[in-house]
């Protein structure tokens, strides 16, 4: 039933839908308000459609999992220290220790964990984490972080990149061809097993692709400035950047360090 | 912009509307901890940052169902089994909830991508402008597309007082 049911064309469920939500001024509200008076079909759709929403709602709420659960938020770890606990006793021949059982978690503590689950899991997006490590990241002195930037990539901005991943290697290589790219984006070997590449633009960011092992080969179309950053993690001990059919145009770093690093191809352009 | 605020007063909203709209738990914690990182990253220079976490956090699942793994994903799902972790309950209860969690997965998926959205917002209490900023369309297209909506899980949910579906 979704065609209107008042002689009064100009009153349809839409509507009766703004005026359940509140949506309608005052004029529109009393032009539907008298239109649904005089018409008993017209009011009997509005309430269809109240009655509709309203235990549509409970159904919803009566059917939602529990929140803290699928946040990751449980009592599961208490119970795993309390098991481990009376494990351990037992085999040293002792009684286990009484531990009282787990109490409701208060609410402020729940938010507290799940705002330290956010930013540690936040830590796994490359720029968030190249963000934080900027915070941490000392003026000057010793163990001074500072970013790998190809700056020969400047003259040459990249359209075409491949980045070519062994699982059992230590190594990345990256290959661009020449020509205007959009968008910056990110690459993070995300397990040993496999590595994801995002791009990031203004209108936010877009998994392209999880390669186990093999080629990635990601091409920009739309003419904007070259920005790429890859988030090399510690264990990649070097790099090699080169432009396909020139094997003059290759760049090599060796990371040698056991952090994060972070290579930058392209000019910044914020 | 104080994003530990934000997260306290919306991360649990947020959670139910994507739980609600993919049923997918894990899809869902993904989406809403994309959506935060991204406040984080950049904050948006939007006056509602609410409205705004959710229209990225939608734009995220979307771009996930899209992708080939999610599509693997979606397409195993089976409307036989609660994707999603759940607190104990008595087994009748849960029984009866599984059921229920089933018939309205089930029609809500019959829906259009843009009508589940827009029925969930609306669950959400976001005004029609918000709801249309986050699907694409018209203010004055949101309440057809939410009657619309609601006449098609009639046919599979008990809305009606009288139905028997």
């Amino acid at each position: 039933m979704t065609a209107n049911h008042s002689p009064d064309a100009a009153v349809d469920d839409a509507d009766l839908i703004r005026w359940l939500d509140g949506e309608l001024d005052d004029d529109e509200r009393a032009r539907v308000d008298d239109a649904v008076a005089r018409d008993p079909a017209l009011a009997a759709r509005l309430e269809q459609l109240r009655g509709r929403a309203a235990r549509l709602s409970a159904l919803l709420q009566g059917t939602d999992p529990d929140l803290a659960v699928v946040a990751g938020v449980s009592h599961a770890p208490v119970a795993k220290v309390i098991e481990l606990n009376a494990a351990w006793a037992a085999r040293q021949g002792m009684p286990a220790r009484t531990v009282p059982p787990p109490q409701p978690v208060p609410g402020w503590l729940q938010a507290a964990a799940i705002i330290a689950l956010l930013l540690s899991a936040s830590l796994l997006v490359p720029p968030v984490r190249a963000w934080i490590v900027g915070l941490l990241r000392p003026a000057d002195g010793p163990g001074t972080f500072t970013p790998i930037v190809a700056t020969p990539a400047a003259a040459l901005p990249i359209d075409t990149l491949g980045i070519r991943f062994e699982s059992a290697a230590t190594t990345f290589t990256i290959e661009f061809a020449t020509a205007p790219a959009a968008g910056t984006l990110s690459v993070e070997w995300q397990d040993v097993d496999s590595v994801l590449a995002e791009r990031y633009s203004a209108g936010g960011g877009e998994e392209l692709m999880r390669i186990d092992e093999g080629l990635l080969r990601i091409r920009n179309a739309a003419a904007s400035t070259a920005d790429y950053r890859v988030v090399l993690p510690g264990r990649v001990a070097a790099v090699t950047v080169r432009v396909p059919g020139r094997p003059d145009a290759t760049w090599q770093f060796t990371t040698g360090a056991a952090r994060s690093r972070t290579l930058e191809l392209g000019p910044r352009t914020s | 912009m104080d994003a530990a605020r934000l997260f306290e007063e919306h991360h649990g909203a947020l959670l139910r509307y994507l739980v609600r709209l993919t049923g997918d738990g894990d899809l869902a914690a993904d989406a809403a901890q994309e959506a935060f990182a991204r406040l984080i990253e950049k904050p948006p220079r939007d006056e509602r940052p609410r409205a705004w976490l959710f229209t990225v956090a939608t734009n995220v699942v979307r771009a996930a169902a899209n992708s080939g793994k999610r599509r693997r994903r979606i397409l195993e799902r089976s409307v036989t089994r609660v994707p999603v972790a759940d607190a104990p309950r008595r087994p009748d209860d849960e029984m009866e909830r599984r059921d229920t969690w089933r018939a309205v997965r089930s029609a809500l998926d019959t829906l259009s991508e843009k009508e589940r959205t827009v029925l969930l917002m609306r669950e959400e209490g976001f005004a029609h402008r918000e709801i249309a900023d986050a699907v694409g369309t018209t203010t004055g297209s949101v309440g057809t597309m939410i009657a619309r909506a609601l006449d098609k899980l009639a046919e599979r949910l008990p809305l009606d007082l009288e139905a028997t579906p």
